[in-house]
């Protein structure tokens, strides 16, 4: 284990100064210390504290031919100290980046990126993550094409968020030496977009397809495909909405068992309400709805694939005192934020945001969900809303605190046995 | 050659910044010198002093780009003074914020100085686009930013 670390140290540090080196025309370092410490009360154990300590450090090297068209390069890694854990050093950002506008065509823009960094797909539903990978973007003022595609077996695995499968998270364990790495997928994205193409701000169409790299006989193989379509539209210049629909079909490969195919669809939509003459007043509603998967023949099977329909790489972080998963779930989210010194001639005093809010959660199928206990005999939907609130106060543009509060009110849904659901966090994070 | 070029829109709209901020009448020589420095592909620190004292209404327009990079020297002594050396983004960036009493962040007030004024008008998205806090910027690039930090400055007035 320790060995392994070494040479991964040793590999990014090499790969830091390198192309350093070679770019170092125009450079820019810095990085951000980020302290998190706060209760969290998970219905199942006592109240525990829990603190995160991260220093992340990032060099920037930037290049531009007479031409327009430039190069980056950017690296960033993390040092991240837990109550668990005494140490992560982890490279979070490895990434090569060439921009060239005119490259196919007068109004074109084309954008290829190389190396380790962030990817996503339109609506942040299925993937969220840290990949090694490449990504291609041709840009056009009418239309713009993505093609992009990556690996998530070299994230080592407490950075590694990847988790569809129980061997997936099996894999999670520390424990174990083998699970130094997270689990080993691949995934390539196609996407088309039309920014301002009939009434629509922008319509996006995309797919996506992952593939279980592991071998069929370490156990089971999960291989995904999505189809999705994304719009964003406004009404007047106040209200914003955003509406997206993805498809998921996927075949699940267990040793000694039959090999299974589930179908998976997730609906969601956000209003924004952007109202800035009146504080800085913000509301936002969204919905998502990822109903069970009806083809299935057994509905009452306990394996949330193929039941409980959409499966994504990366759960999305949708609560603040719960985690749940978007299979079977049915989700209401309304907030208000606003800034009580929004015209205030100090922008530290204009920095202070209130936000309140509150979530509704459900389950689409009455089927045992796999983030909280529910009780068995239970038939209802309704699992039970979590009220929230923070307050968030950029102090300086490099300096930002926010206390946040949430609980969870259960309904009659879930198990008595559970004690109160919910989390008290204090956040600070200043940048040098 | 069209009427409109990208120069002369920046130039006709400064003039008009200009003279709305400070109600002046615009002289002869602020239009030739205002000529001279959009020529510069890299704009130097005497005419990036000019055109942020004199629209800042802190340097009069029939002031030389010598005496507007003597004033600026007093006011950022970190500054390489010499009228025609190049000034970087950050020095720019430096130079706005001390011009416009503009406030930076914590690095900033403990270390005041190019690397973090950039980085303050990127935030405050006043310097937009690629910039390094060592890249040399055209005239035409200092002159949007300076249209960005006026415009800030129209918007604070008008809030008093």
């Amino acid at each position: 284990m320790r060995k392994n670390r070494l040479i991964l140290t040793t590999i990014i540090v090499m790969m830091l100064l390198a192309p350093a080196c070679i770019f170092a025309i125009n450079l820019d370092a810095g990085g951000t210390f980020y302290n998190s410490t706060g209760f969290v009360s998970d219905g199942i154990e006592d109240q525990d504290l829990e603190q995160l300590n991260t220093l992340t450090l990032r060099l920037e090297a930037y290049t531009e031919a007479e031409s327009g068209a430039n190069g980056t390069f950017t690296a960033q890694g993390r040092y991240e100290y837990t109550d668990e854990r005494s140490f992560l050093i982890d490279a979070e950002i490895l990434r090569l980046k060439g921009t060239f506008p005119g490259a196919m065509g007068e109004t074109s823009i084309v954008e290829a990126s190389a190396g380790r960094f962030f990817f996503s797909d339109p609506t942040g539903m299925i993937l969220t993550h840290t990949a090694d990978g490449a990504s291609f973007q041709l840009m056009y003022p009418k239309v713009r094409l993505m093609a992009e595609g990556g690996y998530t077996g070299l994230i080592i695995n407490p950075s590694s968020d990847i988790r569809m499968t129980r061997i997936d998270l099996s894999e999670s364990d520390l424990e174990i030496e083998d699970n130094f790495y997270g689990p080993k997928r691949a995934f390539g994205q196609f996407g088309l977009s039309f920014p301002e193409l009939w009434w629509l701000n922008s319509l996006s169409l995309f797919t996506l397809a992952q593939f279980d790299m592991r071998d069929e006989d370490e156990g089971a193989v999960m291989n995904t495909q999505y189809l999705g379509i994304q719009t964003e539209r406004s009404y007047g210049k106040n209200l914003y909405q955003d509406l997206f629909l993805i498809l998921q079909a996927g075949q699940l490969k267990t040793p000694d068992l039959e090999d299974r195919v589930g179908y998976g669809l997730l609906l969601g939509l956000r209003l924004r309400y952007l109202k800035e003459d009146f504080f800085g007043s913000r509301f936002e509603f969204r919905a998502i709805g990822a109903p069970p998967d009806i083809s299935t023949d057994d509905l009452s099977d306990k394996i949330p694939f193929g039941v409980l329909g959409f499966v994504p790489m990366n759960q999305p972080d949708l609560g603040e005192a719960v985690s749940p998963s978007l299979s079977g779930l049915g989700l209401f989210d309304l907030n208000y934020s606003f800034r009580p010194f929004y015209n205030s001639k100090s922008e530290t005093a204009a920095g202070i945001q209130p936000v309140i809010g509150a979530k509704g959660y459900l389950r689409t199928y009455s089927v045992k969900v796999d983030w909280i206990d529910t009780d068995p005999d239970s038939d209802s939907l309704y699992l039970g809303t979590e009220i929230n609130a923070a307050l968030v106060w950029r102090i300086f543009s490099d300096l930002g605190i926010d206390i946040k509060g949430a609980y969870f009110l259960p309904s009659s849904t879930i198990s008595e046995d559970m004690d109160a659901i919910w989390a008290l966090r204090f956040n600070l994070s200043v940048s040098f | 050659m069209p009427f409109f070029t990208g120069k002369r829109i920046l130039r006709t709209a400064l003039l008009a910044v200009i003279f709305c901020c400070a109600v002046f009448t615009v002289s002869a020589d602020f239009n030739t010198t205002l000529d001279s420095i959009l020529t510069e592909d890299q704009i130097s620190f005497g005419s990036a002093s000019f055109i942020l004292l004199t629209g800042s209404g802190a340097l009069s327009e029939d002031a030389t780009i010598e005496e507007a990079a003597a004033k600026m020297a007093e006011m950022v002594p970190k500054a390489d003074a010499s009228a025609d050396k190049p000034v970087t983004m950050g020095m720019f960036s430096y130079m706005a914020m001390k011009t416009y009493g503009i406030s930076g962040g914590i690095m900033y007030r403990f270390f005041p100085g190019p690397r973090y004024a950039i980085r303050e008008l990127r935030y405050k998205k006043i310097v937009q686009g690629n910039a390094y806090s060592t890249m040399t910027l055209s005239s035409e690039r200092a002159l949007r930013i300076m249209g960005r930090v006026l415009d800030r400055e129209e918007k604070k007035n008008a809030e008093k």
